[in-house]
């Protein structure tokens, strides 16, 4: 085997992506071969540094700064929409800020659509007012004016 | 520790506080992968915050064909290209004032014998060797060195075929080499 067919092999060595008949057939290689053991001696001392210089140590630290960014939106999680108002707002892409002005509106709305079905709206003010004067003289406060003639009880005639 | 697969259902069942066991698992190599792409160390962890938020978000759509950490580490590497492409400051260390400065002290760090740790001011150098690389072969070469993906899962997280990994990581790797083999030999000031 050729310096140079090794040398394509010898990274692949490091990675362990070398079936094991090549992979022996290298070690075997590398015992006899200062040259390339000095190649390969030098790609470890890379990666040893690659890994020294981008290693970092464990961060509970981190973690808890990971999860509190979390929370504000933690029903917001994977595949599940988030339900009521949020959802709603979150699916349209609305603002935040929204939220209260939305929930005014929605308020509004709902008194418009509930309050004239209220038993209380179904009482009419001239009711209220007509419940204490005499029979007689309701009239007066009646929404259309009775026939005058009527009320007098007088005939066109006799005028 | 549990298997990726069972934290993300016990996640996506309402167990959020199950992340917490996902994040404790691969925190420090996010982290490394962002240390290892962005310019601004100080960057770094903000940057793998985003990260974690990002895939757990994503979760929903997480299918398990690959494994998770591969998926994790594909959000890292976009994430940080984003960035990248995104920040108007953008610059990286002149090579040629590296050169100039730092010849000696790469030769001492690829001398270290492997049973000696290497000295911390060697660790910012080499950070600050990879950084001059191009784009494309740092995310490579910290998703292979670093992140530690075999060949497939980096085919899967780069979206391309084995052969073109195996193209693009030899590239990168001859890069690297060459430039630490350019530096130590260039006379120090």
């Amino acid at each position: 085997m050729d310096h140079q067919a090794i040398r394509e092999q010898l990274l692949a060595l490091h990675d362990a992506e070398l079936p094991e008949a090549e992979r022996s057939e290298i070690v075997r290689h590398l015992k006899l071969c200062a040259e390339c053991r000095q190649i390969a001696g030098r790609w470890a001392l890379t990666r040893k540094a690659l890994a020294a210089a981008l290693g970092m140590s464990d961060s509970e630290a981190f973690v808890g700064r990971v999860m509190r960014g979390l929370e504000p939106s933690t029903d917001a999680a994977v595949g599940r929409e988030p339900s009521g108002l949020r959802g709603l707002v979150g699916r349209w892409r609305l603002p935040g800020w929204l939220m209260p002005e939305l929930g005014v509106g929605l308020a509004a709305l709902l008194f418009v659509l509930v309050a004239p079905q209220s038993p209380a709206a179904s009482v009419s003010t001239e009711a209220i007012l007509l419940a204490e004067v005499p029979e007689e003289a309701r009239w007066a406060y009646a929404a259309e004016a009775p026939d005058v003639g009527a009320v007098l009880d007088v005939g066109w005639e006799e005028i | 520790m549990s298997d990726d697969a069972d934290i993300i259902q016990r996640i996506l069942a309402g167990d959020h506080q199950a992340y917490a066991e996902l994040v404790r698992k691969y925190e420090a190599s996010v982290r490394g992968h962002c240390l290892g792409m962005l310019p601004n160390p100080s960057d770094a962890d903000d940057a793998a915050q985003e990260v974690f938020i990002k895939a757990y978000h994503a979760l929903g759509s997480f299918r398990g064909d690959a494994a998770f950490s591969t998926w994790l580490y594909r959000i890292a590497a976009n994430h940080c290209r984003d960035l990248l492409r995104r920040s108007s400051r953008h610059q990286t260390e002149s090579w040629d004032a590296l050169l100039e400065q730092q010849g000696d002290r790469i030769e001492a760090l690829l001398s270290t014998p492997p049973d000696v740790e290497i000295p911390t001011e060697q660790t910012e150098l080499m950070r600050r060797v990879l950084a001059c690389l191009p784009e494309q072969y740092r995310t490579i070469l910290i998703l292979r060195e670093v992140d530690g993906l075999s060949y497939q899962e980096l085919a899967e997280t780069l979206a391309c075929s084995l052969d073109s990994v195996k193209g693009r990581l030899k590239r990168a790797r001859q890069e690297l080499a060459d430039r630490l083999r350019h530096i130590s030999r260039a006379p120090s000031v």
